[in-house]
């Protein structure tokens, strides 16, 4: 099941808010979070619920194996044993197929395999798993021994399938002890209905200007292939912190609090802070588990440097198994490794707003290596942008789309920084009846464009 | 004064969404299911079977989604709530329907695919080679998109028919085919009204001017009628309207061309179906949503229209909908007229033009579903090829 769906809005999550808020008892709250959560993770694909769960209890048994260890060289055996078989789930389902296809095109022997659906949400549940093995390890928090309690944090349906990657030691707290109230489920409605805005109202109108210019981008002039790249830059935030913002804010209503996922990125003035803003629980997963055991910046610089590229290929690796991720990836490692040696001194003296369209600049380029697959369409994309495969500069079609898209952009531009939401804030202190009208007319125009979702009249008469 | 805290609008926002999602769910199970939806031509989702291997298979879950949002209430309300927002939006565009000028929602055009268009061209020489003995015309009507292209969006991103038709032109008259060139003929009459404002087809008033633009070369007689205009209905709503979302409370008149004085009796024959009428118009089908139907009661796979005409000889058509306007026209110059439309029709071609003694053959299309159509080809290839 996904957040943005009339049936989750409207029929999973009042049945599942009632259960919860009103039948007594720690014990039987957990019992019900763990039902519903199964309940919506089997939907629509109960075939790897089987998966998820199994992930759940091993590494459940595997934190307390580690933790009751009696050597340290049994605590590593157990360690490495758990993150293995953890890898080896991830690899299977989500890079076995890629693996085979570059070892066929390496040697030339065409190696037959199925094509396996890959399981929702399996590269977040799967590294929340792992900070918990990490964690248990390096004596950052104690093995959790009951596994209703465990079960919750693994299964727990908001941050389940699409993040954050929430840390056990994150919510370790309100595992044991958590408020439940009604100001509380306000909170939480309003994350949940401002995510839901940003998904609905404006993701998903933006890629109706993206998919027709990507789709012709052999034959753009320069202009337009900026504009598509652009309604793709937003509407990967607007998706993206869009999807968390729910997930924080389902995670309020039930009592948890997850630390916040992006925080404004495209204000950023470097791509170092870009990074610190963009997808937080992923960066600093990667930054704790890989860069910092690797050594981190305590080495010598050849030595860091290497580091710093590992954990980039890695990160554009985790996002799909495709080499133009890796090279997405690889993009931004070498200019945090510009920024670091060359840059650091430089990007302080000029003004904000030159570092704003600086980074912004390269965060639009790093979009291309995400959302062209394969490196024909890269170059292709790259040479409309930059003029040798542009038809043109601009031509009358650009105005259309301009035309089209300028409303979303100016949305797009006044809400991906804080200012909106700021004012917001005021409106909320000063005058709440407005601030929750405010809300209740953006939960119906979502819900409009959800029902819409379905509309499909028969054509009776295709001519 | 103490300092204003956040807690009050949570409060309120709390209470609204514990209140108002368990109504709204309440509302959608006791407000009884729609069967049927007028807007938009189509049984909506009613409640899922639940079976084992349904539910195994995720079946059930995406039923229980499409019945979730088919059944919520006051659908009709929220789909005209997103459109509205939409407008908001500037968007001009749905589901390859651009919101044109003066009302006109038009169908965009995209390239056919090349291997398309040449098989059916193919098949369509072919058969003229082989049947030198038939005259063989072809009207193939321009779109909306092409004749009023001055009242898409400015700049809209739509390809161009014209390349395509005059390729076709050329190809077919190459095999002797008379092709009857349609876009000076409607582009000289703007100033009234050529295609509907919500849906894909020409009206009678475009298909009037196709007919009197045919009369030459197949020296057809126009002064044998004149024409009354009529209207049938003022509350026409079409499938452009539908499938964009644009305009939906929008409607419209369909005319009809009656014959002055007294007309000859004629009978319209549906075969497949076996059943006889004595008129052109089904007016039954003015009382449903696709009113257009009520054109020879819309698409059939072959019907044999049957004139006192003393003078023509026998005339096949094959066709699409477009023609269903035109035939009324046509058809009083011959004796007989056999209307074949190749997306229904799986008879034996040749076996049914020896059998009726057929000296004439017409292709009505019009030009977006010519150049996707893939039936015409497979109905004009003789069996052992095929």
């Amino acid at each position: 099941m996904v957040f943005s769906n009339i049936f989750f809005i409207y029929c999973f999550l009042p049945v599942f808010l009632l259960l919860y808020f009103f039948i007594p008892g720690k014990t039987a709250k957990d019992i019900i979070l763990i039902a519903g959560s199964l309940v919506f993770y089997a939907w629509g694909n109960p075939i790897y619920l089987v998966l998820m769960v199994f992930s759940a209890g091993f590494n459940y048994y595997m934190g307390m194996d580690i933790d009751d260890a009696e050597t340290e060289p049994s605590r590593k055996g157990r360690l490495i044993f758990a993150v293995i078989i953890n890898l080896l789930i991830l690899c299977f389902f989500k890079y076995y197929g890629f693996l085979l296809d570059n070892i066929s095109s390496l040697t030339g022997v065409s190696i037959a395999h199925p094509e396996l659906d890959l399981p929702i949400g399996i590269s977040f549940y799967t590294f929340k798993n792992l900070s918990y093995i990490f964690d248990v390890y390096t004596a950052r928090i104690y093995s959790q021994r009951s596994f209703l309690i465990y079960g919750v944090y693994s299964t727990m349906f908001p941050h389940m399938t699409a993040g954050p990657i929430v840390r056990y030691g994150e919510i370790e707290d309100q595992l044991y002890e958590r408020q439940i109230s009604i100001p509380r489920l306000g909170i939480g409605a309003e994350y949940f209905i401002k995510g839901l805005t940003k998904k609905v109202l404006i993701s998903d109108n933006l890629a109706g200007i993206y998919e027709p210019i990507f789709q012709s981008a052999g034959q753009i002039p320069v202009l337009t292939a900026w504009i598509g790249i652009l309604a793709y830059t937003f509407k990967i935030y607007f998706d993206f912190s869009g999807y968390s913002d729910m997930a924080i804010g389902l995670g309020k209503m039930l009592g948890f609090d997850f630390q916040k996922n992006f925080d404004y990125p495209y204000i950023s003035g470097s791509i170092t802070e870009f990074w610190r803003r963009w997808h937080i629980s992923l960066g600093s997963w990667f930054r704790d588990y890989i860069y910092i055991p690797l050594g981190g910046n305590r080495v010598s610089t050849p030595k860091h440097i290497r580091n710093i590229l590992i954990v980039w290929a890695l990160t554009g690796l985790w996002h799909g198994a495709s080499w133009n991720f890796v090279l997405w990836g690889v993009y931004y490692g070498i200019i945090l490794l510009i920024e670091k040696f060359l840059l650091a001194n430089f990007l302080d003296t000029i003004p904000e707003i030159c570092r704003r369209i600086y980074t912004f600049l390269l965060v639009m380029i790093g979009w291309v290596f995400f959302s062209q697959t394969s490196f024909p369409a890269i170059l292709r994309y790259f040479g409309a942008m930059f003029g040798p495969g542009a038809r043109g500069f601009v031509n009358s079609t650009t105005l259309y789309y301009f035309k089209t898209a300028v409303v979303l952009f100016v949305i797009s531009f006044l809400t991906c920084g804080p200012g909106l939401q700021n004012r917001f804030k005021r409106l909320m202190k000063n005058t709440p009846l407005i601030a929750v009208v405010l809300d209740i007319i953006l939960l119906c125009l979502c819900t409009a464009s959800l029902v819409y979702n379905s509309y499909s009249p028969f054509l009776y008469q295709q001519f | 004064m103490a300092r204003k805290s956040f807690k009050p609008f949570f409060r309120k926002l709390g209470m609204f969404f514990l209140i108002v999602l368990p109504v709204v769910l309440l509302l959608n199970i006791l407000i009884p299911d729609k069967g049927f939806s007028e807007n938009e031509n189509r049984v909506l989702a009613s409640f899922p079977e639940i079976s084992i291997s349904q539910i195994s298979s995720g079946r059930t879950a995406s039923q229980f989604e499409t019945y979730a949002n088919d059944q919520f209430f006051l659908r009709d309300f929220w789909v005209t709530l997103k459109a509205g927002f939409d407008r908001l939006l500037l968007k001009v565009e749905n589901n390859g329907v651009y919101l044109g000028k003066k009302g006109y929602l038009i169908e965009s055009f995209t390239n056919p695919p090349e291997s398309h268009l040449n098989a059916t061209l193919n098949a369509m020489t072919g058969f003229a080679s082989r049947h030198p003995e038939l005259h063989q015309y072809a009207v193939i009507a321009p779109n909306a998109v092409n004749i009023l292209s001055y009242n898409l969006p400015a700049a809209a991103p739509t390809d161009d028919q014209d390349p395509y038709l005059t390729s076709v032109k050329n190809t077919l008259m190459g095999a002797g085919i008379v092709f009857i060139d349609l876009r000076d003929t409607l582009r000289n009459h703007t100033d009234q009204q050529l295609f509907y404002k919500t849906d894909h087809h020409w009206t009678t008033q475009a298909a009037y001017y196709a007919y009197l633009a045919m009369a030459d070369p197949m020296t057809l007689d126009t002064s044998l009628l004149s024409y009354e205009k009529l209207p049938v209905t003022h509350s026409f709503q079409g499938t452009l309207s539908a499938k964009s979302g644009f305009r939906s409370g929008e409607k419209e008149d369909i005319y009809v061309f009656l014959p002055k004085g007294e007309a000859p009796e004629f009978v319209v024959n549906y075969i497949t179906e076996q059943k006889k009428s004595g008129s052109y118009y089904a007016t039954d089908r003015l009382s449903t949503r696709d009113k257009y139907a009520m054109f020879l009661d819309g698409n059939h796979a072959q019907v044999k229209i049957s004139t006192p005409s003393a003078v023509g000889g026998t005339l096949m058509i094959i066709k699409d909908s477009y023609a269903n306007c035109l035939i009324p026209f046509i058809a009083p110059h011959y004796k007989t007229v056999i209307v074949i439309d190749p997306r229904y029709y799986y008879g034996n071609l040749e076996q049914l033009i020896a059998a009726e003694e057929v000296d004439e053959l017409l292709y009505v299309y019009n030009a977006n579903t010519f150049f996707g159509d893939t039936s015409l080809e497979l109905t004009l290839t003789p069996e052992e090829d095929a």
